[in-house]
């Protein structure tokens, strides 16, 4: 049986790095990354992976803008997308739960426990579906 | 060290040259800020380097650095504007993120646990937690394998009156920094066995208080660029000139009389 896909989006080397290393490791995940938002709708309409995990602030698309794009192509809308954002933007929650977003992980996070907050996410919004 | 401990750290270990490249920069946004002098180009790569700091270190074990790079975006984010109450804790707050991104550094790199220092977990009290440094003209200590330019770089700066020793490798330069005390280390890059990159980060992480310089025929930006992120004041190209070898170990010694005298003051 293959591994669930997740597509990791987010500028930054060290935060693919590390993650990529953690969803692999703990939670056995089929693991591809794109370092921006153009190339990430292009990778998730080509991939199709079960989740996409989205970096928000980006310099060249940034992620409401990317999931926007997800949204608007049938392709992709009912991909699960959860948003990675920094502790300072945190208060935006509320904003990205409306866009309709399955959920917001807070950076930095916890390589160790990154995939069970994922898998917990993504289990109670297939719960609400 | 599990598996995921041990590539988390590599990965860090890979990534501290860009982290310590941020912080230099947060370092000169407070000090426009406190110069009045913040202008948007530097407060927008502030705010954006000090965001991606906020956003990876506690990923790497540094919540405080996290936390320290979390408020210093915050400051960023309001420009030059009028003087705020916390300003008066900018230098201690970036002084603290550099200090514990070097503690993580070079506990990484020697492999020993992490210096103990309740202050700095306590946050910025760590800054106070310094005895005063004395500040004094101090030995420099010129190391190179190739004696015949280690001589030359000894006399040229024995004859402008500072007190020189000189070895021929990083193994020696070690030894004389345990026994004696350096003001200024300066060393060629390129050497059998330990390189001087390696020999400086040794030295910011075991003597702080050491100044480091370094000196190669290699003109290769990305090393000069390597040397800076470990913390040396400079990098001078061979064959060198008299005059800029001895401007640059004024300019090295100068920055780090400056650097103690912060230190005793906070």
């Amino acid at each position: 049986m293959s591994s669930k896909h997740i597509l990791l989006v987010d500028d930054e080397d060290d935060i693919r790095e590390v993650a990529t290393v953690s969803l692999r490791a703990v939670g056995g995940w089929r693991v591809s990354s794109a370092t921006g938002g153009s190339q990430a709708v292009a990778m998730a309409r080509r991939e199709r992976p079960d989740a996409i995990l989205l970096d928000v602030m980006m310099p060249d698309v940034d992620g409401p803008t990317t999931f926007r794009r997800l949204q608007e192509d049938p392709m992709t809308r009912e991909i699960p997308v959860i948003f990675l954002t920094a502790k300072a933007q945190s208060a935006d929650r509320r904003e990205f739960a409306k866009l309709g977003v399955a959920g917001t992980l807070t950076k930095p996070f916890d390589p160790i426990t990154l995939s069970d907050q994922i898998a917990s996410i993504l289990s109670d919004r297939a719960g609400v579906s | 060290m599990s598996a995921l401990a041990a590539s988390v750290q590599t990965i860090f270990d890979d990534n501290s040259g860009a982290f310590l490249r941020r912080v230099t920069t947060l370092e000169q946004g407070v000090g426009a800020i406190l110069a009045g002098s913040l202008g948007e180009s530097l407060r927008a790569y502030a705010e954006a380097d000090a965001h991606k700091l906020a956003g990876s270190l506690g990923t790497f074990g540094l919540p405080l650095g996290s936390e320290l790079a979390t408020r210093l975006e915050q400051r960023f984010a309001g420009g030059q504007g009028p003087a705020a109450p916390d300003d008066a804790h900018l230098t201690q707050m970036v002084v603290a993120l550099r200090k514990q991104l070097e503690a993580h550094i070079c506990a990484s790199g020697s492999s020993r646990p992490e210096p103990e220092d309740d202050t700095l977990i306590a946050g910025l009290a760590a800054i106070t937690g310094h005895g005063p440094v004395a500040v004094a003209p101090g030995r420099i200590l010129v190391v190179d394998d190739d004696l015949p330019v280690r001589e030359v770089l000894a006399s040229i700066l024995s004859e402008a009156g500072y007190d020189v020793r000189h070895v021929g490798s990083a193994k020696e330069a070690r030894e004389v920094l345990e026994h004696d005390t350096i003001a200024l280390l300066l060393s060629d890059v390129s050497m059998p066995g330990e390189t001087g990159l390696d020999l400086i980060r040794f030295a910011l992480c075991e003597h702080p208080e050491t100044a480091t310089l370094l000196i190669s025929a290699l003109e290769d930006p990305a090393i000069a660029q390597v040397a800076m992120d470990y913390g040396a004041y400079g990098y001078l190209y061979k064959p060198v000139r008299r005059s800029a070898v001895l401007i640059g170990v004024m300019n090295a010694l100068r920055r780090r009389d400056m650097k103690l005298r912060e230190r005793r003051a906070t």
